[in-house]
């Protein structure tokens, strides 16, 4: 959700290793990075901070799986890769190697996937590591979009049948 | 008659202050004088407001220790402290302070124990502003510029906020480990 992004941000790790120095820190051992509705989890997460604090964070694991809802829809976005970057004040997320996108029925899988999840926009590209894809051919783009069903909307219509044309001048009784 | 008890006082008096000497050395050790049980653990000197700094070959401060109260120890050479306070500057000009209730010394110097309500302040005097550890227990070698607990430590500096079972920090390197189940939280960004 758009709001995610105002949240704080929470990680949970067996060990954490702090570098005053480079500021940076490395989460190790069943990393969860929490922040609102987005949830990641992974083996290895580097933070970077700056001044303000978290800036980005960049997930390792096998795979690295995160889940978030998204806006003003009762449905959620998962995604899976070997890597993952994600930008706190972007809202943005890539996923590296392996990625694999579901959003819904949508299914979506490359080499490489970034999402942004403040307008909810994807863009998949091909490449040697991309995810399983059901027809097998590696480094291709695959992309399952379920067809979204039609909005009931107002009635339309009722449409008068045309009377059929007579053919060779003899006239059809209807 | 005179001449033999002249000559048999003195005598009789070495004698008894022999005794009396055998007696006392007799009495201040005990016969197991081996077992630290039974030695006395008493305090050969106490300093008040003590203050201590350890320099360099250049002669720069590397770190500093005071406490209001420092007891020294006889039998074992070791040290208790009172409100100690230890600070350790490295080369970047970054000080990591520590304070706590008590304080142990061991006898070599080399092995600084702090307990009760310890407080360590880390300040890179950098934009992130200092770094605070707050715990029950750390044990601090300055030669090796190390800093360990193995008890709950938090962690609070600016926009952060860390829980965990245990801690090492290297004050040379600026490396803080932190282990045991940690949780850590990121204020949001405004």
């Amino acid at each position: 959700e758009k709001a995610d992004r105002s949240k704080p941000v929470n990680i949970e790790a067996d060990s954490v290793t702090v570098d005053d120095l480079r500021k940076v820190s490395v989460y190790l051992g069943n990393v969860v990075l929490v922040q609102g509705t987005m949830t990641l989890h992974a083996d290895k997460i580097v933070v970077h901070q700056d001044a303000e604090g978290f800036n980005s964070a960049t997930a390792y694991g096998n795979p690295v799986s995160f889940r978030q809802k998204r806006d003003g829809v009762d449905e959620y976005i998962e995604g899976y890769a070997d890597r993952m970057q994600y930008d706190g004040k972007l809202g943005t997320l890539q996923l590296f190697d392996n990625a694999h996108l579901k959003r819904g029925a949508d299914d979506l899988r490359g080499s490489y996937i970034s999402y942004n999840s403040n307008t909810e926009f994807f863009e998949v590209k091909g490449g040697n590591n991309t995810a399983g894809s059901p027809s097998g051919r590696k480094g291709r783009v695959s992309a399952v979009i379920q067809p979204k069903p039609a909005k009931p909307g107002p009635a339309a219509p009722a449409t008068v049948p045309l009377p059929p044309k007579p053919t060779n001048g003899i006239q059809k009784n209807p | 008659m005179n001449y033999r008890a002249a000559f048999w006082f003195p005598i009789g008096l070495l004698a008894a202050l022999a005794g009396l000497s055998l007696w006392l050395q007799y009495a201040l050790q005990a016969p197991n004088a081996g077992t630290p049980l039974t030695r006395k653990h008493i305090a050969d000197y106490i300093v008040e407001n003590f203050n201590a700094t350890r320099t360099d070959l250049a002669g720069k401060p590397e770190n500093t220790l005071s406490a209001r109260k420092t007891e020294h120890f006889l039998d074992d050479d070791t040290t208790q402290l009172e409100a100690p306070d230890f600070t350790a500057f490295d080369k970047q000009g970054g000080t990591v302070n520590v304070r706590s209730a008590h304080g142990f010394v061991s006898s070599k110097g080399d092995i600084i124990i702090f307990t009760g309500k310890v407080i360590l302040v880390r300040d890179l005097h950098d934009a992130q502003g200092p770094l605070t550890l707050t715990t029950e227990y750390l044990k601090v070698i300055p030669k090796q510029h190390l800093m360990l607990s193995n008890r709950p430590t938090v962690v609070q500096g600016k926009n952060i906020l860390i829980h965990a079972g245990a801690l090492q920090l290297n004050s040379q390197t600026r490396e803080l480990l932190l282990s045991h189940h940690v949780k850590t939280h990121y204020e949001p960004i405004h």
